[in-house]
């Protein structure tokens, strides 16, 4: 177990120094952060100081090398637009990003694992087909139109929630709406089918014929059967909830690591793309890890080695 | 079964219809009976919302930093102007005015002399002296605080005469330099405050000389400030100010219309006014903007590099239909680079009328009667402006290839000449001097210039250089007669800029587009 995580981290090593090492060389692809940043008015000489005083103006393999070296020590460097340490500026956003990834993952789950069930033990009936419907309807609907979708209904015409920004759950409801609205469809969708295939399964036949509740049935020998797939799925999906969150968090003028990313890209601000887009990945590379440790849990017959 | 399917489609199209009446409808009786009663709903739970003595402004970008002297986009100046202030200022009719300086003039050729009004005092209680100055300017030409303010760039030394005279000296004669100093540069800086507190504290706790008192940041949220009783011009009229950060458009309009926010300072386009018009608690505010668009032309290659294909390509553009249509008349026709407004403007200078008849003649006699094709690089956001000038361009022969990227891409490129032989772009000469049009463009060594002309950099010479007005007004007349005849650009026109209110919010835009709330109120 001990030497399967150690195996497990090495990896996820190498992923992040790709992943770094990608980041790096795109980024320096696509334009001068300096030429954004100052006026049509400077001269070439101002342009030159400024860059030198960055360290743009050094090889390629020069920055990589310094770039490499400062994240071996785990320092992302110095925001360009922010002048402020690139880690902090993350660590200042994370908190919102992860409130509002947080809230989307309760949202959809306190609807979709309800739903799921139910869809499931009354097949073929009109309570199915509503469930389904209104699934297929928040996966196909994408979340930029249903983010002002919302904040038209819910904001300018009935005024219930404000239509941006962060304070109070009511600043939390709307974005974690929209953004959960995709998982939620996802996860009931799963749930269902996983359901239905271990209601129809022996063992469930053999729990209804000693008499057990149906509650005790559903409840802990069907769906802690399905829940396999679903923590798979759900896993995965939080690093999706974290990088979707940059389009929830711009239509909601969510101040997030999503909003941060996006105003780095659009000012070329390196340092801080590399930090940000190495943080998701690194999010994603836990999560997945810790994905495959609740296996163990959900289903004592995993164990690794 | 069946009956559910329908009760959800009949529910997708109940949903559909209040989004269609949300973004569409002007005055719609559904939308406006709700809206009448907004003000106070929104926002109040979350600090100072819309109550009468708090005023909260939209912007679509947050600052990078509250340091006035590491920033150097117009978004930033925008929050900082209600914190600090600056040497020199505009007055209502937009002449230079006094402000922390009371009166300048130029004792020599690289000289300018500044008197200092006096008891004026930073928000902590530091005095304001020709110290101050120095340590501001100083402060900002230093290479370690790597500023992207340019335009001190002519400042050689600062020189304290007595507590309150400065003398600025230049390495040639700047004749615009008390424009100069009208906003980023211009910004006065505590000195002891920094050196106590450090640069990275000041970053985040800016103290200033200005209307406003910084209380908190909240980034890509809000910038709170309070009024500063104090002020040596009296207190600004509203106690409290936010700038809320909203990048999304539509989610804009949609907190101005809920009164989240009072005004609006971005995403109100030509279009989103149209909606907004008849809207029974808002007013659209379009007011002159000094900002000029044009298309530049690579003088220097291919088919362009002939001056009567520069020519034809200007009368095939009908810039007044483009006006009427798709800017919603919210634009106002100039002939060169320069707007009406700034210094050097010579109404004389005539722009190109419409005419493609004699466009195509010029095309033929430059030796393409069958036209050509030609690849024309833009802004995203400018798609409509884009298509519009192709199918015009089209119409006389001119096949264009049109590429969009976002806007910052497009600056990197056209800063590293990897950009095509047009583009289309906008410049906002903040000085109101059109040194600051011409500058980058015209004179063959500058960043982004694509046509080179002896007479023309002679021309930059002279204005750039005489401290006499009358001189460098007939050098500026010349130069917009030569840049007509020349055509190195598709002259455009310059956008008023549009600005969503509340109806109750009394405030004044000005042609540079800085949102300074000193003199906002409530009505």
């Amino acid at each position: 177990m001990l030497s399967y995580v150690l195996r497990r981290f090495l990896y996820a090593v190498f992923v992040l120094f790709g992943v770094a090492t990608v980041v790096f060389f795109i980024a320096r692809l696509t334009g001068d952060p300096v030429a954004i940043m100052l006026p049509p008015d400077a001269s070439a000489q101002q342009v030159e100081a400024l860059r030198h005083s960055f360290g743009l103006d050094k090889p390629l393999v020069e920055q990589y090398g310094i770039y490499l070296l400062h994240l071996v020590q785990l320092n992302f460097g110095e925001s360009l637009r922010y002048s402020e340490p690139v880690a902090r500026l993350i660590a200042e956003r994370l908190p919102a990003t992860m409130q509002l990834a947080g809230a989307s993952l309760l949202f959809s789950l306190i609807i979709a694992i309800p739903a799921g069930i139910v869809a499931a033990m009354k097949r073929g009936t009109a309570v199915e087909g509503g469930v389904l419907s209104f699934v297929l309807l928040g996966q196909s609907m994408p979340v930029f139109w249903v983010g002002i979708l919302l904040i038209l209904v819910f904001s300018v015409h009935l005024k219930w929630f404000p239509t941006g920004g962060i304070g109070g759950w009511r600043h939390l409801a709307l974005p974690a709406i929209a953004l959960g609205l995709h998982l939620m469809a996802l996860v009931t969708r799963l749930l269902r089918s996983s359901m239905l295939e271990a209601l129809g399964s022996d063992y469930i036949r053999t729990a209804r014929a000693k008499g057990l509740y149906p509650r005790t049935v559903v409840a802990k020998h069907a769906l802690r059967n399905s829940l396999l797939p679903v923590v798979t799925v759900v896993g995965l999906e939080i690093g999706a909830l974290l990088g979707g969150s940059v389009v929830t968090e711009t239509i909601f003028a969510w101040p997030g690591v999503g909003q941060l990313l996006i105003q780095a890209i659009y000012n070329r601000d390196f340092p801080l793309v590399q930090g940000a887009i190495i943080l998701l990945a690194g999010v994603f590379v836990l999560v997945n890890l810790l994905v495959d440790l609740c296996y163990m849990i959900v289903d004592p017959r995993i164990q690794y080695k | 079964m069946k009956k559910w399917w329908l009760i959800m489609v009949a529910l997708m199209i109940v949903l559909a219809g209040c989004s269609g009446t949300g973004t569409g409808s002007t005055g719609g009786s559904g939308g406006t009976g709700g809206a009448s009663g907004t003000s106070g709903t929104g926002g109040t739970k979350d600090g100072p919302g819309p109550a009468k003595d708090a005023l909260v402004v939209g912007q679509d970008i947050d600052a990078g930093t509250l340091d006035p002297q590491k920033q150097g986009k117009m978004p930033d100046m925008n929050i900082l102007i209600n914190i600090f202030d600056t040497l020199v200022t505009r007055d209502a009719d937009n002449k230079l005015a006094p402000a922390l300086a009371t009166e300048w003039k130029a004792i020599d050729d690289t000289t300018w002399q500044f008197k200092l009004r006096e008891g004026v005092k930073f928000q902590d209680g530091e005095p304001f002296n020709a110290d101050v100055v120095k340590y501001s300017i100083d402060r900002l030409k230093n290479p370690e605080t790597k500023s992207p303010i340019v335009e001190l760039n002519s400042v050689k030394e600062v020189k304290v005469v007595d507590p309150t005279t400065v003398n600025i000296i230049t390495d040639g004669p700047d004749p615009i330099l008390p424009n100069k100093l009208t906003l980023f540069g211009g910004v006065m800086v505590p000195p002891n405050y920094i050196k106590e507190k450090g640069d990275d504290n000041f970053a985040k706790n800016p103290v200033g000389t200005g209307p406003f008192k910084f209380v908190s940041w909240q980034k890509d949220n809000k910038v709170v400030m309070d009024a500063n009783p104090d002020y040596w011009r009296g207190a600004p009229k509203v106690k409290h100010l936010t700038f809320k950060i909203i990048p999304n458009a539509a989610d804009m309009v949609a907190a101005l219309k809920t009164g989240e926010i009072d005004i609006a300072a971005a995403g109100v386009t030509a279009d989103v006014a149209d909606q907004l018009k008849g809207s029974p608690d808002i007013d659209v505010v379009g007011s002159p903007w000094i900002r000029t668009f044009y298309v530049s032309l690579d003088a220097q290659n291919g088919p362009l590099a002939k001056k009567e294909v520069r020519q034809a390509l200007n009368y095939a553009v009908d810039v007044k239909t483009m006006i009427d249509t798709v800017l919603g008349g919210h634009a106002s026709r100039v002939s060169t680079l320069i707007p009406k407004q700034n210094f050097g403007y010579d109404a004389s200078v005539a722009p190109y009328e419409y005419n493609p008849d004699k466009a195509k003649q010029l095309l033929a006699q430059a030796g393409y009667p069958q036209g050509f094709t030609i690849q024309f690089d833009a802004g995203n956001q400018d798609s409509n402006i884009v298509q519009i000038i192709s199918d015009m361009l089209g119409k006389v022969g001119v096949k264009v290839q049109a590429n969009l990227v976002d806007s910052k891409t497009l600056s990197a490129n056209i800063a590293a000449k990897k950009v095509a032989p047009l583009y289309y772009i906008g410049n906002t000469g903040w000085t109101m001097d059109a040194m600051s049009n011409f500058q980058s463009y015209i004179k063959s060594d500058r960043r982004y210039n694509r046509w080179k002309n002896d007479e023309a950099d002679k021309l930059v010479d002279i204005e750039e250089k005489s401290l006499d007005p009358k001189q460098r007004q007939e050098a500026f007349t010349k130069l917009q007669q030569l840049l007509k005849e020349e055509a190195p650009f598709i002259y455009l026109y310059q956008l008023d800029n549009l600005y969503g209110m509340r109806k109750n919010v009394q405030w004044k835009p000005n042609p540079i587009g800085v949102l300074s709330m000193y003199n906002a109120s409530f009505k």
